[in-house]
């Protein structure tokens, strides 16, 4: 069964297929999805699309396409989230990273669909779009880990399709806050699991969710078509409604 | 609310109407609990036309700067230990420049289904991808060699990395001279159980104590391990694995 790991865009990405008749060949098209993601959208390339955007040396009429569904991405979750989520920073600049990794994940799984794969997983530092089924024919389980112990899964999914991301306080450091409280971090909160259609879906509202604080699974509740399961800092997890269709 | 929640969505016009009540802010927050009744469906909606940049476009004096607010102890200790790694790496991420031996197009191959070292710590990436029913990686036909083996082969732990919400430290497992696992072995301990359930906020929605479940899962998801400290503690053990 085809299976790498490599790291890009600085975490570990990892690509799965169970389809019978794949091939190692099969997996670098989704590999490639991160590597032109990274390529055009690195804060931290100084040749990168976004950091000549941010430095005034193209214009957004410039953009590539790419750059423009993301601009359009991020400022939609900005107002679903009625401003939780935004990418732009206090000095003036743009930083899509919360769009990009899901952004690239539903990239290279429809990458691996084009090629006529139907069994694959794609999972990006802990978000994870799963299609078709494993390689024992079963639903692709999906654990979510402790915030707490590295070595607990504290809940299992199975999402069939859908797409799950989690955001956490602990691994993810500053790079989600809240700008309505001017904090580092929401406190209280240790991670919010988002399930949503797809992950791109699951991964831009579990970041505005969580920049929430507690009420971030309230919002959840409210988006038709999410669940999320949040534990907060007191080791005490709260569920969506909805959120049992996806347990085992 | 339960169960108006999920009621099928009604369409493009629904959608407008909650987006436009989200601008309104939390006063509009009975309104918006109604539009969802309504069926606007988030998840499903088209992007939008590219968002207007003039706010953005105003200010990109600064070259590159590290978007992310990181405390001040975090910056210094980043740049100390990623200058044993990568003297050029200008920003909190691990990327490729952060570890060279990675950034090689040929990239080796990580080694697919090699049973985690330690059983007792679970794999970031390759982890449980073994439910007992599929797992039997026995025959796995072995990917060939990396043209290049970057790194020795053997588990190398980075060390403890300050966090602002503890310590992180992570080991790598490097098998046939690529990555075959990275995993978190020590995690910022918060919990604090002598706080009473009944001080939750949210009696609408269940809630649970969490309990460590089965193992027995294809994948994990976590919060992203992006933190500095993380990767402060990855360099440093690939560091260690570098030949």
């Amino acid at each position: 069964m085809p299976k790498q790991t490599r790291l890009i865009m600085g975490m570990p990405v990892c690509v799965s297929i169970a389809d019978a008749a794949a091939r190692e060949a099969d997996l670098e098209p989704a590999f490639d999805c991160f590597v032109q993601a990274d390529a055009r959208f690195s804060p931290f390339k100084p040749e990168s699309e976004l950091s000549r955007l941010n430095r005034g040396e193209i214009t957004p009429a410039e953009c590539s396409s790419q750059m423009h569904e993301i601009l359009a991405l991020a400022e939609q979750t900005r107002i679903d989230s009625d401003g939780y989520f935004d990418i732009r920073r206090p000095d003036g600049t743009l930083d899509p990273c919360g769009i990009v990794k899901g952004w690239a994940i539903r990239e290279a799984a429809r990458a691996l669909a084009r090629r006529g794969l139907r069994d694959f997983f794609v999972d990006a530092g802990g978000d994870i779009q799963a299609c078709g089924r494993n390689e024992g024919g079963g639903d692709w389980r999906v654990g979510i880990r402790s915030p707490f112990q590295a070595e607990e899964i504290v809940k299992v999914l199975v999402p069939r399709g859908a797409g799950v991301a989690t955001s956490g306080t602990y691994l993810r450091g500053a790079h989600i806050y809240n700008p309505h409280a001017q904090a580092a971090a929401p406190a209280g909160i240790a991670s919010l699991t988002v399930i949503g259609p797809d992950i791109l879906e699951a991964d831009r509202f579990a970041t505005a969710a969580f920049a929430m604080g507690e009420t971030g699974i309230d919002f959840i509740e409210r988006v038709h078509g999410l669940e999320g399961y949040q534990i907060d800092a007191r080791g005490l997890a709260c569920m969506t409604s909805g959120l049992e269709r996806y347990l085992s | 609310m339960t169960e108006r929640k999920k009621t099928p969505a009604a369409g493009l016009a629904g959608k407008l109407m909650l987006s436009g009540m989200l601008l309104l802010g939390s006063g509009a927050y009975a309104s918006w609990e109604r539009a969802q009744d309504g069926g606007p469906h988030l998840a499903t909606q088209p992007p939008p036309p590219p968002p207007a940049l003039a706010s953005k476009s105003a200010g990109p004096e600064n070259a590159a700067p590290p978007p992310h607010p990181q405390p001040p102890q975090e910056q210094t200790r980043q740049a100390q230990t990623q200058q044993d790694v990568a003297p050029t790496t200008p920003a909190p991420r691990l990327t490729e420049q952060a570890v060279p031996a990675q950034a090689d197009p040929p990239m080796a191959p990580a080694v697919a289904d090699t049973p985690p070292p330690a059983p007792t710590l679970p794999q970031v990436a390759l982890a449980s991808n073994a439910p007992p029913v599929a797992a039997a990686p026995a025959p796995v036909p072995a990917p060939p060699p990396p043209p290049s083996r970057r790194y020795a082969d053997g588990d190398f732990t980075g060390p403890s990395t300050d966090t602002p919400w503890g310590t992180v430290q992570v080991r790598v497992s490097i098998r046939d001279g690529a990555i075959a696992d990275i995993a978190p072995i020590d995690y910022p301990q918060h919990r604090r159980r002598s706080i009473q359930i009944n001080e939750w906020a949210l009696p609408m929605l269940a809630r649970e104590v969490i309990q460590a479940q089965s193992a027995a899962v294809d994948i994990v998801s976590q919060a992203t391990t992006t933190s500095v400290g993380y990767q402060q503690s990855l360099a440093a053990a690939l560091a260690q694995a570098k030949r």
